[in-house]
């Protein structure tokens, strides 16, 4: 796992879907892999194999927290870091978060163009 | 244990040398009888019996047997000798005290048939020397007793006091026989030893004279034939020996034997033997050897030399004869000799005892019957005490018995007098107790009067409950410590002392002051004023009486006071009820006067009325227009009130005695209508006919004007308060309710009758109720306010137990001095429903609002950095507007729910110590790029280094960013903002965060409105410089949450100066901390 390539992107929203998975795929150059809902993300998660996994927290159906519970209940995937995309950025609600398992948070709205190099810093600084 | 070890030790020493003194005494042996050696062995065995026991007798015995043993070379004398020392040590110990008659019982019964049985039995000796060596071991053995016995009463008798008792104090009978014994056995041994010696001089003599004869018959032979001129040697010696035993031989002077007939040993074998000269003539030749004296007497011979005179050849002739038949002759008599010594002994050792047991029995009894002559005589009994027949222990009895019976009515007197005097003061000590408590009930009874006795010197010996009562001394504090000058005026004391001194021109001072007159004058009652232990002065009136002993002297003084403060009283009363009845006239006057009362007189048999100037000045009429007449009084009366009034002053004449009272109105002289209350009394005659009525006027127009103003105002309030929407609650000190007006009903659902008295926390709910008794108390104990004076938020609780929230606000006012606490509750449930229902809105929208804006950002974000193709010119013009309003769109969203979290109360603060500087530098950081973006640089100038602050690190961040972020904006490029740090002193420790910068300056009109929500100066300047308009009302929040203040300093076209300040964090001792030593001082700027 010497450079990050593979994301898998969970986002019920399809527009920010869009916009991130682009911003990811043509600013960063990154293969994405978008689901969106938990559930999905769980089914595919590991016949993709991904490097990183990014999280919306509010979702319909299974939220954020608790598909990051499942997909740790993976083996293939416990290692690889997961960081949450939400609008709760209040310092308790970070911290909140990494407890829960996050390597960080991602605050949206978010810039698209500094997207890739944060999701970079963050799988770097868990590697 | 130590003792009982070192006591074996001493025990197994003395064993082990009375064992080397029993070989000693064995070895050491003394010829008694003819052929009889005593040995002294036995002696250790015996002293080893008295002085050690039984066990180490034995072994005594044993070591004393092996010797013996080895000299005798038989066993068996041994074996007798253990057995007797076991015997004997049984028998002296168990039975008989008596060690000597122990060991005749052991010869007697074991020890002379146990030898007859080894010699003759086992031997097979002739009976002779069979009975012999019995009788002689018997013999010896108990003279060695005897001694070993003798020796210990010796050794008893020498020691003394405590050893003495320790080893036993022997007995008189033990005494006796042993002084008794040796003296018959003496007196026995001395005819036995006599006879013994003479049988043996009676064989020696026959001997001497046999030989003698024979002897000189050869000597006168041998000279006859000298002179004969003869030699026939052998012939004489032939007729001369007359029996074969006997021996002749005839010596030259040269010694040699000339001729010899039969053995003459002594001539013949001198030098195998030695002679030894029995007496003059007689001589007896033993032969040498280890045998026995007895033995080589048997194989010695006797001889005697006779001299030859006139025959020069010859010197001597010796005729000889073996010693042999005598001795066999002196050995048959000494059997018998022995048999009666054995007998002589048995029968010394009986008496002896027998005797001594005998003539110390008397005494004996004595000595029992004397062990409870002390106890007989206590008990007041004659002791029995023996007669006797010997004259002396009779004597002593009867003169013991006399003592005891002396000794014994003695006592008995001596108890009766004792048991009288017992009896005696018995009875004196229950007539004193009874007199005793007697004084003690006079004392305890007499609760009015303070009785107190003290000694001369005034310590006080007596302080009765009507002393503790009067003075609030207890006894217990007063008796034995203190003078009753405690508790006297020490003014009054000293000012009586004076007196008392000049009158007797000597110096009386102190306690003598209260008695000098009582010890001239035999007593003396005088008022002094007590002095209670609480302060309190009374006037008492105290008697003082010397108290003499038997010999007139005096021993104290009893001192008896009376409370007169009553008296005292009563006598000023009296004095003052004289005064005031000597005032009575002018004080009436003065009364009247003051009250301004009028005071009236009709005489009713003359018909004449008498007003004073009183009821001249409340009628308004002049002394000179008024008749004297009742018509004038009915004059005044308004028309309307005349029937009244006069009805009333007629049953007032009808009722005599009987104040009463009335009021009605009167037209005055200046027009004016008055209010009069009328008072007045009939009096009547000795008869009892009414003759006079007396009465008073008050004007009280203006009392009832103001009652009437007063109810007016009352229910004008009592309007109000029913109709108001509001609840009214009044409780008093204690909490209870006391009104409760239909507002409060409407909103808590109780009638006030039901609430009327209850507590007021029964409206309240959860801890405000439980803790709201302890609260008002707290309140009014120490002046802390919670919810009086204030108005707060609280749970309600309604009749029906529903809970609702309430705005109390709590006023306290004062009636008749108590404290009333006046609540104005207001239910507030809608107000709270619609706040909530605003902040949830408010809230949702955001959240709504930031989805979609997130999307067109982000979008537009893509299109506007070309990352997706090159736009024309035109449309990236237009991209850009739309991206920068889409960000001032989210930072309007992300300012509103700052700031609906702020008024919900759900911004969470972490409080902590932060390090000022780094903060700083971290706000200026991040807005650098900004800065220069406007061409704007930033500097910091951090007055106070090290300093620390208590915030939340995330929130200051925030403060300095919308502080920045507005310098920033507001400053022309190429100017400049600048933070800056200072210390504050006043009014409490902090710091001041100060930002400038070289903007236009706030306008004056809108200084007032800058901290409000979406305040902006201009619309047009919101346009050009962005922002929400909230930056600083979230910041005025944020600060005053972390206990700041936040303010600005501007001059309009000059610049602006926001700061805030905010107080340090203290450490655990109250002192503000830093983060390096030595900060606040020097000053250092960064430019960034």
């Amino acid at each position: 796992m010497s450079e990050l390539q593979r994301i898998l992107y969970v986002e019920d929203e399809p527009d920010i879907q869009a916009i991130a998975s682009l911003a990811l795929e043509t600013v960063g150059g990154y293969t994405v892999k978008t689901c969106a809902s938990g559930e999905e993300a769980v089914r595919e998660a590991e016949a993709f194999a991904p490097d990183l996994i990014l999280l919306d927290v509010m979702m319909p159906g299974m939220d954020g927290p608790t598909t990051l519970e499942a997909l740790r209940g993976i083996p293939a995937l416990v290692e690889v870091p997961v960081a949450f995309m939400t609008a709760k950025v209040q310092p308790s609600e970070i911290a909140h978060y990494k407890s829960l398992g996050a390597r960080d948070v991602i605050a949206k709205p978010f810039d698209p163009m500094t997207l890739s190099d944060e999701v970079r810093r963050i799988w770097k600084a868990a590697a | 244990m130590r003792q009982q070890w070192s006591g074996s030790v001493e025990r197994g020493l003395a064993t082990l040398a009375l064992a080397l003194l029993a070989v000693a005494g064995n070895f050491f042996h003394l010829p008694l009888l003819f052929g009889l050696d005593f040995i002294f062995g036995s002696i250790a065995v015996m002293l080893a019996v008295l002085l050690l026991g039984t066990l180490p007798a034995v072994i005594v015995a044993i070591a004393g047997g092996l010797y013996t043993l080895v000299l005798w070379g038989v066993p068996y004398p041994m074996v007798v000798f253990v057995i007797e020392a076991l015997v004997v040590g049984l028998v002296y110990r168990r039975w008989l005290y008596n060690v000597v008659v122990a060991d005749l019982l052991y010869w007697l019964v074991i020890g002379v048939p146990l030898v007859l049985l080894f010699y003759r039995g086992l031997i097979g000796m002739d009976w002779e020397p069979t009975t012999m060596i019995a009788l002689k071991q018997a013999v010896n053995a108990l003279f060695n007793t005897l001694i070993a016995s003798l020796l210990v009463m010796f050794w008893r008798l020498l020691r003394r006091g405590e050893q003495a008792s320790r080893l036993g104090r022997p007995s008189l009978a033990s005494l006796l026989f042993h002084a008794m014994l040796p003296v018959t056995l003496l007196a026995g041994l001395a005819p036995i030893l006599h006879q013994s010696y003479q049988q043996r001089d009676e064989q020696e003599a026959f001997m001497v004279e046999r030989l003698q004869e024979r002897a000189e018959s050869l000597s006168e032979r041998l000279a006859s034939d000298y002179r004969e001129g003869r030699v026939r040697y052998d012939y004489h010696l032939r007729r001369v020996q007359t029996r074969e035993d006997l021996g002749l031989a005839i010596v030259s002077p040269e010694g040699r034997v000339l001729a010899s007939r039969g053995d003459v040993r002594s001539v013949l074998e001198a030098s195998d033997g030695q002679v030894e000269t029995l007496d003059r003539e007689l001589s007896i030749w033993l032969p040498d050897g280890s045998m026995s004296a007895v033995g080589r007497w048997g194989q010695g011979a006797y001889f005697v030399a006779a001299p030859v005179g006139l025959v020069p050849d010859i010197e001597q002739v010796y005729a000889e004869m073996p010693a042999a038949p005598v001795v066999r002759a002196l050995e048959q008599q000494r059997v018998e000799l022995f048999a009666l010594l054995t007998v002589i002994v048995a029968l010394a050792i009986l008496v002896s005892a027998a005797l001594s047991y005998a003539i110390s029995r008397p005494l004996r009894k004595l000595d029992a019957v004397s062990a409870g002559l002390s106890s007989d005589i206590a008990a007041g009994r004659s002791p029995e005490l023996p007669e006797s027949r010997i004259l002396e222990y009779d004597g002593l009895a009867r003169t013991l018995r006399e003592m005891s019976r002396q000794l014994v009515a003695s006592f008995r007197q001596q108890a009766q007098a004792r048991s009288e005097l017992e009896s005696e003061v018995q009875t004196r000590t229950a007539e004193l107790a009874q007199t005793a408590d007697q004084l003690q009930a006079v004392l305890a009874a007499a609760s009015e009067f303070a009785i107190v006795v003290t000694d001369r010197d005034g310590l006080i010996t007596l302080f009765n409950p009507g002393a503790e009562k009067m003075t609030g001394y207890a006894a217990d504090e007063m008796v034995g410590q203190q003078s009753p000058v405690l508790f006297h005026v020490p003014e009054e004391i000293a000012a009586r002392a004076a007196q008392l001194s000049a009158a007797s021109e000597r110096t009386i001072d102190g306690f003598r002051a209260f008695v000098e007159i009582a010890d001239r004058e035999g007593a003396e009652t005088r008022e002094w004023t007590f002095v209670r232990k609480d302060g309190m002065r009374i006037p008492v009136s105290l008697t003082v009486t010397p108290q003499t002993d038997k010999q007139g002297n005096i021993s104290g003084y009893l001192g008896i006071a009376e409370d007169i403060t009553e008296r005292k009283a009563a006598e000023q009363a009296l004095r003052e009820s004289e005064k005031r009845f000597r005032d009575a006239t002018q004080q009436l006057t003065l009364a009247t006067e003051a009250a301004q009362l009028g005071v009236w007189d009709l005489n009713l048999t003359s018909g004449r009325l008498d007003w004073d100037s009183g009821m001249f000045r409340l009628y308004g009429v002049l002394p000179r227009d008024f008749g004297h007449h009742a018509d004038d009084w009915r004059r005044a009366l308004l028309p309307e009130d005349v029937e009244h009034a006069e009805a009333s002053l007629e049953t007032i004449l009808e009722r005599p005695g009987t104040p009463r009272e009335f009021t009605f109105r009167i037209l005055r002289g200046d027009g004016a209508t008055r209010h009069i209350r009328a008072m007045a009394q009939a009096i009547t005659d000795a008869a009892g006919v009414v003759v006079r009525a007396i009465g008073v006027n008050e004007d009280v127009t203006e009392r009832i004007e103001a009652e009437r103003a007063l109810a007016e105002q009352a229910l004008r309030t009592q309007t109000i308060i029913d109709n108001i929407v509001d609840g009214i609650i009044t409780i008093d000190r204690d909490g209870l309710i006391q009104s409760f007006n239909p507002g409060a009903s409407r909103i808590f659902g109780y009638t006030p009758r039901e609430v009327a008295g209850r507590n007021v926390s029964v409206l309240m709910t959860g801890p405000d109720r439980e803790s709201h008794d302890v609260y008002l108390r707290n309140y009014q104990a120490t002046g802390n306010r919670r919810v009086i004076g204030t108005s707060r938020e609280l749970q309600g609780r309604r009749k029906d137990g529903t809970v609702f929230p309430m705005e109390v606000s709590v006023s306290e006012v004062r009636q008749h001095g108590e404290p009333l606490y006046v609540g104005v509750v207001r239910d507030i449930t809608e107000r709270k429903r619609v706040e909530r229902m605003k902040n949830e809105f408010v809230s949702t929208v955001s959240h709504e609002l930031r989805t979609p804006l997130t999307s067109i950002s982000g979008a537009l974000g893509m299109v506007a950095s070309g990352a997706l193709g090159v736009l024309p010119e035109k449309v990236g013009e237009m991209v850009t507007i739309a991206q920068r309003n889409s960000e001032r769109l989210t930072l309007l969203i992300n300012d509103l729910l700052d700031m609906e979290k702020i008024a919900a109360g759900k911004l969470h603060f972490n409080m902590r110590a932060e390090p000022l500087e780094p903060l700083l530098a971290q706000a200026l950081e991040s807005y650098r790029g900004y800065a220069e973006q406007h061409q704007v640089q930033l500097v910091l100038d951090s007055g106070v280094p090290g300093v620390a602050v208590r915030v939340d690190d995330q929130r200051l961040l925030q403060v300095l960013a919308n502080l920045l972020s507005n310098a920033v904006k507001f400053s022309p490029p190429g100017g400049s903002v600048r933070v800056s740090v200072q210390a504050l002193n006043e009014p409490t420790e902090g710091v001041r965060v100060s930002v400038a910068d070289d903007g236009p300056g706030v306008p004056d009109n809108f200084r007032e409105q800058i901290f409000g929500k979406f305040a902006q100066a201009d619309g047009s300047d919101s346009r050009t410089k962005g922002g929400t308009g909230l930056g600083l009302a979230i910041s005025r929040e944020l600060v005053e949450h972390m206990g700041g203040r936040i303010g600005f300093d501007s001059v309009e076209g000059v610049g602006a100066t926001f700061w805030f300040e905010l107080p340090l964090a203290r450490d655990t001792d109250g002192h503000p901390s830093s983060s390096e030593p030595g900060s606040g001082c020097g000053r250092h700027a960064t430019d960034l």
